[in-house]
């Protein structure tokens, strides 16, 4: 029954794309269609992230697997752990926020559909563990996309749209090549590798006959060419049998590369490490996604041009994916190389931090500011996974939660004035506190959030993170040049809320502005509410994603004692 | 009763919710929500906040008295009693674990007595002061959301959570120097207050992560296990070592970074005068009573972390006496009440620092004790002279009002006859046992400058009550037919504290040996100072003798006061000999803001703008000139025929295979 269940999440936003396509072009049926879509997504996610956060273990609660084209090892494989739990049931979150949000008047059909395919991009992404779908996936994000800028977007959309559009396909090129490489070098035939004991515990599956089975393949006990017999899974849950050895085939699955972070660790290719290159290349694929200085340059122009729900998902889930595919590809595959690297990567999640704040303070229209300061509290993520420790990477999870939430309330709000305004220059507002008090309140909330204020959800994020990058020796220069973005947050966005609100109203006309509507505060108040609970009570989080990191954490760390 | 610590925060916290709804709900009506309701909502929850302190206050009280005797019985030493209550875990993240935590004992209550007592009194003067203004139901949500936050920064169980108080507070401060937000200038004054808090509140952060490292990563961040571990003499030899005792000074330095923050000294102190621009009620409460003591209450707290770290303390003596003479100079030119007001703040809390800087850590809280209740009826009688003067803050328009304004005359006159120390006021007993201290333990010159202080107190707090009270009406004569005493809501705060100012003092009247005061904070920070004390050792002179020296202090200021002002004849609104003099002097730390904070930044900004980004532009560019010309070069194949195309599509796949090939068999 729930085999099929991971399938189904992704089915789903396709089978909403299908609807809204077929469906004649009324435009309240394209809305309803996406705001159904989005609460059964947000009941079916949310279901699966108790059930994940209410299980002991640390490994995958749910996962399927199809071998497609075994000769070539590509197989459909979907797998729901702690860390995609968590990213699944923010993009459905998220995903509700933006629907609520107003969609363009022209071709929405289109539009609606365009808009459910991205999810189908997003929702893949999180939950595939071959690199052949995570690839596909990762495309498929790229195409609704590009058409959703181009087509709804502002008066600049295509260019915007062409430029997110090469970016993200550089981007893509570049793990497209990694993941070849790494299929071309990994082993010809069945070799055994030694796997840390709480790996298989706890991703261990039972096979028919009682024996252990990881990630789909049997677990064995013996010398490396000596006597090997199969493990049964009683033995490994009473802590019996170690070392273990896991035979390898070639395939392209993420788990069977992840066991061979040692077998790239020794591999060469064209004169220089494997290990070295691929995670060059992959780090450049996630780093335009998160997005990192200097690969950043198309996010400002692609917020400024994007609708407001796309802004929304934009900043508040597809920014995640290049954090999300660190932590799930390239750390556990190089977590050598990660480590030698790891001054490299601090040093440019510091420098995005500082870069995306300072430029956030020169900014003149509302959504390049916004997203100037996503690129700041981006970096955050990854100045906490390359301090690898257990604060900084719980730190970079639970600051993509709190991220998504604060970017997807100053996006939804930056949106309500720019429906009533038709502009979004910050000189063109100023005292908007004296016409619409809940706009304004909830505005303050979500700076405040945005600037890490203690008791709110962006606080734990970034204290984890900084933290983290402190008691690391190799980020902990760059950790305290990290720490000036606390100063530089609070500063441009008070500055925002202060032209935005305060002051004497200076365009007289604004003072017919209607206050928040109820569309406007259903959509805004369940993010908002979300952002108080995680800073109160962030255990709710940190309870689920904390296991995730200390596994990272234990597999990399095993891995640096071990090699 | 333990369990009922998170009522105390949860109380006003309540009331914020409330009235912030129905301040919301009501925004855009004219008259708001009906102010009756509000004001007595916004009243009940921090009154009965007081309530629970005082019932919690006794006891704790009988609680420490039992273990007292049963410890004399026994002959051994208890630990003292304090209520905890933790309400669960709060942050997890590796090693580092957590709690959300609060913690009760002798010196919580006190700051809690005056911070709940004092502020339900300023709730009331509010409900006065506020009542014609269109957002009423705002600000009493905002009065009980700084409330709240504050009980949590004194009552937190250890750094972080009082962090979560401390930027709590920041934040409320922020709402309310902004509350007349119609006006940019507000608006300007409370950005600059909560960034230049947010550079102390970094400085804290680093401090408390510096000690965490020193206790050994994974040791519980509460207050108990800090001042556990600080005390424990098997750690003695650890601390003695020159890294660990370098990266001591390095936190505790970094901590007092995050004190000079919040509690406006030297170097970031320039927000405070510009903060005068909220509301009166909250320049007495949040920038007077309770919110910029909080640095001089976390120095008290882990003053055994403190008591380690000589040379932070020297540091903080220093710039206590440095802040507390120049905020006293700067007070002497002020025009505006308020402004006049919130420099001798400053100047004050310099001297709390003085004493802690010393080893004074109970001495500090004293005063933080006491000023609370001089400071706020100063602040409170000026409002109800603005309020009356239908809004004026210059004192070169006042002049006269004694007769005009009894009662708030009589407060104001209790208020100054304890801030400049004549006998047997607040201050007289709080300011006394500093000179004393700083004598004893910080040396001769640091007890200069505090005495030079202390008369040039004297100076400008007279120099302000002639030129309101005593000298001759200069007050417009349009606005002086409206001159009218205050409510009753607003006289009753300040009778209550105006009493406050003349007797607190002597819960700690050292001199005729009532040291009720000390006692209670003997448990918490009494070790703390034995250590600093048995360094020093020896006494000095008769305390009548010193307390004769302030007096005498005090005395000196009144009369040149006197002489100078006495008719409220001076030429202020012609050129002033001291103008530009004074501007530079009172303009001085906003110059080094700009030029530390504000000049780098610029310049970083600057280079990013200028030279990196158009870099990185450019080697984009390139990429996409060598795009296109690939993309020219392959056009120039394309042209060529089919038979061409096949042969370069085989060539290419046998060299690339030939390649792989080679590279990985």
């Amino acid at each position: 029954m729930d085999a099929l269940l991971l399938s189904t999440v992704i089915a789903i936003p396709a089978l909403g794309a299908l609807a809204s396509w077929c469906a004649p072009e009324r435009s309240d049926l394209q809305k309803r269609i996406t705001i159904g879509i989005a609460v059964l997504m947000l009941v079916l996610t949310g279901g699966l992230f108790w059930a994940q956060s209410a299980t002991a273990t640390t490994g995958f609660l749910l996962r399927e697997r199809i071998p497609l084209l075994p000769q070539w090892g590509v197989a459909w494989h979907l797998g729901m752990d702690r860390l995609s739990a968590t990213m699944i049931f923010l993009t459905a979150i998220v995903q509700f926020a933006a629907s609520l949000a107003n969609a363009p008047k022209v071709r929405f059909r289109a539009y609606h559909a365009m808009f459910q395919l991205l999810f189908v991009g997003v929702y893949g992404s999180f939950l595939a563990l071959d690199m052949v779908f995570f690839y596909c996936f990762w495309e498929i994000m790229l195409i609704p996309m590009f058409f959703l800028v181009a087509v709804w977007g502002g008066d600049d959309r295509k260019r915007a749209a062409v430029k997110f559009f090469l970016y993200t396909m550089a981007g893509s090129m570049a793990m497209l090549l990694a993941i070849f490489l790494l299929n071309v070098s990994a082993p010809r035939e069945s070799v055994p590798m030694v796997v840390r004991a709480e790996e298989v515990r706890e991703n261990m599956t039972t096979g028919s006959g009682g024996e252990a089975i990881l990630y789909g393949l049997p677990v064995m006990t013996g010398a490396v060419g000596g006597q090997q017999s199969l493990v049964r899974s009683a033995d490994i849950a009473a802590g019996r049998k170690l070392p273990l050895y896991v035979p390898l085939s070639r395939s392209f699955d993420m788990l069977h590369w992840k066991l061979l972070a040692p077998w790239w660790a020794q591999r060469q290719i064209f004169g220089i490490g494997l290990a070295g290159l691929c995670l060059g290349l992959f780090f450049v694929a996630f780093a335009v996604k998160v997005p990192s200085v200097p690969l950043h340059a198309w996010l400002p122009h692609a917020h400024v041009q994007a609708p407001t729900a796309i802004s929304v998902v934009l900043a508040g889930i597809l920014l995640k994916l290049g954090v999300y595919g660190l932590i799930r590809v390239a750390w556990p595959l190089f977590p050598g190389a990660v480590a030698q690297a790891a001054w490299l990567f601090g040093w440019i999640g510091a420098i995005s931090i500082v870069w995306g704040g300072l430029a956030a303070l020169g900014q003149t229209d509302l959504k390049r500011l916004v997203a100037y300061s996503s690129i700041s509290h981006m970096g955050f993520c990854l100045v906490g996974l390359a301090s690898g420790t257990a604060q900084g990477i719980t730190g970079a999870m639970f600051q993509c939660v709190s991220h998504g939430l604060s970017a997807s309330l100053l996006f939804l709000l930056v949106g309500v004035i720019y429906e009533r305004a038709h502009h979004r220059r910050v000189d063109g507002f100023g005292g908007l506190a004296q016409v619409m008090p809940k706009f304004s309140a909830l505005f303050l909330f979500s700076a405040m959030v945005g600037a890490g204020l203690p008791g709110l959800a962006g606080f734990v994020g970034e204290l984890g993170v900084l933290l983290g990058a402190w008691s690391a020796d190799a980020t902990r220069l760059a950790g305290f040049v990290s720490a000036t973005g606390v100063i530089l947050s609070a500063a441009y966005l008070l500055w925002m809320v202060q032209r935005v609100l305060y002051g004497p109203l200076r365009h007289p006309e604004q003072s017919a502005f209607a206050d928040l509507s109820r569309t406007e505060l259903a959509s805004l108040l369940p993010l908002a509410a979300l952002s108080l609970l995680l800073g109160v009570w962030p255990s709710l989080l940190q309870d689920v994603v904390g296991p995730a990191s200390a596994s990272l954490w234990g597999h990399m760390a095993w891995l640096q004692g071990a090699w | 009763m333990t369990n009922l610590l998170w009522l105390l925060p949860a109380l006003p916290a309540f009331g914020f919710a409330i009235n912030g709804l129905l301040a919301l709900a009501g925004a855009r009506r004219t008259e708001g929500p009906d102010r009756g309701i509000v004001g007595f909502l916004a009243l009940l929850f921090p009154v009965l906040s007081f309530i629970l302190t005082l019932v919690l206050w006794q006891n704790l009280s009988a609680a420490t008295e039992s273990v007292r005797s049963q410890s004399e019985l026994l002959g051994v030493k208890l630990q003292a009693p304090a209520f905890a209550q933790t309400m669960g875990d709060w942050i997890r993240a590796g090693d580092l674990a957590i709690d959300f935590g609060f913690r009760f004992d002798k010196l919580t209550g006190i700051m809690l007595l005056f911070v709940t007592g004092i502020g339900s009194l300023i709730h009331l003067y509010s409900i006065g002061y506020m009542a014609h203004d269109r957002g009423f139901a705002r600000f009493m949500a905002y009065l009980n959301l700084f409330l709240a936050n504050m009980v949590v920064l004194v009552l937190g169980d250890g750094p972080i959570v009082t962090f979560l108080g401390w930027e709590g507070v920041g934040l409320c401060s922020y709402l309310l120097i902004g509350f007349w937000h119609h006006d940019e200038a507000n608006g300007s004054a409370a950005t600059k207050a909560f960034l230049v808090n947010r550079v102390g509140d970094l400085g804290f952060l680093v401090g408390i992560f510096l000690l965490w490292q020193i206790m050994g990563p994974g040791s519980s961040l509460t207050y108990e296990a800090i001042s556990a571990w600080f005390r424990d003499p098997a750690h003695a030899a650890q601390l003695a070592t020159p890294a660990v005792a370098a990266l001591l000074t390095a936190s505790t330095l970094l901590l007092f970074v995050g004190c000079t923050g919040k509690s406006a000294q030297i170097p970031l102190l320039t927000w405070l005068p510009d903060a005068m621009a909220g509301p009166t009620p909250v320049s007495a409460l949040i920038h007077a009573a309770t919110m910029v003591t909080s640095g001089v209450f976390l120095l008290a707290r882990m003053a055994d972390v403190f008591a380690m770290a000589t040379t932070t303390l020297h540091v903080i003596a220093w710039v206590g006496a440095a802040t507390a003479v120049w905020a006293a100079v700067t007070g002497l030119f002020q025009h505006d009440i308020k402004k006049v007001l919130a420099y001798s703040t400053v100047s004050q809390l310099g001297f709390m620092f003085l004493a802690v800087g010393v080893g004074a850590f109970d001495v500090g809280i004293f005063h933080v004790f006491t000023h609370a209740f001089f400071k706020a009826v100063l602040f409170l009688g000026a409002g109800s002279v603005i309020h009356a003067l239908s809004g004026e803050q210059d004192i070169r328009r006042m002049g006269g009002l004694a007769r005009k304004l009894p009662v708030t005359f009589a407060a104001m006159f209790a208020g100054w006859y304890a801030i400049v120390g004549l006998p047997f006021g607040a201050g007289f007993w709080s300011k006394d046992l500093i000179l004393e201290r700083v004598y004893v333990h910080g040396g001769i010159g640091l007890y200069s400058i505090a005495l030079a202080t202390a008369a040039l107190t004297a100076l400008y707090m007279t120099r302000m009550m002639i030129l309101v009270f005593w000298s001759p009406s200069r007050v417009d004569a349009e606005v002086s037919h409206h001159v009218h005493e205050s409510p009753l809501s607003m006289q009753v705060p300040l009778w209550i504290l105006g009493v406050g100012a003349l007797c607190v003092g002597f819960f700690w009247a050292d001199m005729i040996h009532l040291d009720w005061f000390a006692r209670q904070l003997s448990d918490v920070v009494g070790p703390a100072q034995a250590i600093l004390v048995s360094g020093h050792g020896g006494h000095g002179p008769s305390p009548w003798l010193l307390a004769g020296f302030g007096v005498t202090a005090a005395v000196i200021g009144i009369l040149v006061a006197f002489g100078l002002f006495r008719n409220g004849a001076f030429r202020e609104n012609g050129r002033e000999p001291m103008g530009t003099a004074s501007r530079w002097w009172m303009l001085a730390f906003d110059g080094l803001h700009t030029v530390v904070g504000i000049w780098p930044v610029s310049v970083v900004a600057w280079i990013l703008d200028n030279w990196i980004q158009p870099l990185l532009m450019g080697i984009l560019r390139v990429f996409g000139w060598l795009v296109e010309l690939a993309g020219s070069a392959i056009r120039l194949l394309q042209r060529s025929r089919l038979r061409t195309h096949m042969a370069l599509s085989v060539l290419g796949l046998a060299l690339l295979l030939l390649f792989l090939a080679r590279e990985l068999l």
